[in-house]
């Protein structure tokens, strides 16, 4: 009978936004009703009566979903905001290492800049992009756990998991960046071209080194 | 009966509130305690009972917390705030005015 409550419930909040709030007071009323209509029971009602009076006492929901989509708006509001950041920091990242790039074969390729010091200004510049990288990613608002649920760890552990996704997507970036720096320095510097471009086989394998890494931890930690 | 719950209507957050003010409570809990103290006549409803509190919340009156039961599911549990408890006393002497008035007029 509890789960012909529940699912009653559930019904009823099919139209609700599916949001942490929403969640709470689905489960809040499920456990109510539920002692309701054991408190039922107990003083002799039929199980069957029990829950006909439980389920005409809930009276009109659409109040309670009214209440929840209001608030939701907020809380897309404050999503939305967040993601216009993270786009514009990750375009301005992207356009920085490529900056970056272009910066280095200017400065040997056209201004005949020794190449120690050309690499030395691009390290700079993925360097610092990277940095501002990491800090909007690590300094992101995360998912507070509000109460000891299931549902709430599941949340939390997905995003923890991402972030761990981004820290390895950024070292992977810089990783590729850095290649690129050194196969052209090398090649201008040597004129090797002929072999140099070995180094992207390199950075190809070092690419599924960092993957792996990071795959046994996140498999440690369960 | 139907018009009787229309003029108790009004005062449902006052209702809760004066239930908080008790001890911390949950749901059912201050529904069953209005029923008892009103001998079985009137009752809130479920939804009627849950926007209160989330209006109540929401105005900083009450707050909530989760108990920490060991056995079966958890509940909800309520608590009145300081400002919950001027509302309380400025809602109720507003009644005890209109109270006073509606008896010399009717």
């Amino acid at each position: 009978m509890n789960s012909k409550i529940r699912s009653k419930v559930e019904m009823l909040f099919e139209e609700a936004p599916k949001t942490k709030k929403a969640f709470e007071l689905k489960e809040e009323l499920i456990v109510n009703l539920t002692e309701k209509y054991n408190d039922l029971v107990d003083l002799g009602k039929s199980p069957e009566d029990a829950y006909n009076s439980v389920i005409a006492s809930i009276g009109d929901v659409d109040e309670l979903i009214r209440g929840l989509k209001q608030s939701d708006v907020l809380n897309i509001e404050r999503e939305e905001k967040e993601r216009k950041k993270t786009a514009m920091v990750v375009a301005g990242a992207v356009g920085a290492y490529i900056l970056s790039v272009i910066l280095l074969i200017l400065l040997t390729a056209v201004f005949r800049v020794d190449g120690v010091i050309a690499v030395l200004v691009l390290l700079l510049g993925v360097g610092s992009t990277t940095c501002v990288l990491i800090y909007h990613f690590m300094s992101k608002p995360s998912y507070l756990k509000a109460d000891e649920t299931l549902v709430e760890e599941f949340k939390e552990w997905k995003q923890g998991r991402t972030q761990r996704n981004q820290l390895s997507k950024s070292l992977i970036s810089i990783m590729w960046t850095l290649i690129v720096a050194i196969y052209l320095l090398i090649s201008f510097q040597f004129s090797i071209w002929a072999y140099s471009w070995i180094i992207f086989i390199l950075g190809a394998v070092i690419e599924q080194i960092i993957k792996l890494i990071f795959d046994m931890r996140s498999m440690k930690e369960q | 009966m139907s018009i009787t719950s229309d003029l108790i209507r009004g005062h449902t957050e006052t209702i809760i509130l004066a239930q908080l003010l008790i001890k911390d409570s949950y749901g059912y809990e201050i529904n069953k305690a209005i029923q008892e103290k009103t001998s079985n006549q009137y009752e809130l409803k479920e939804a009627t009972l849950y926007s209160a509190f989330r209006r109540l919340e929401q105005a900083g009156f009450i707050l909530s917390y989760w108990g920490d039961e060991t056995t079966g599911a958890r509940r909800r549990y309520y608590s009145i705030t300081t400002l919950g408890k001027a509302a309380y006393t400025s809602n109720k002497k507003d009644w005890e005015e209109a109270k006073e008035l509606i008896d010399k007029l009717i």
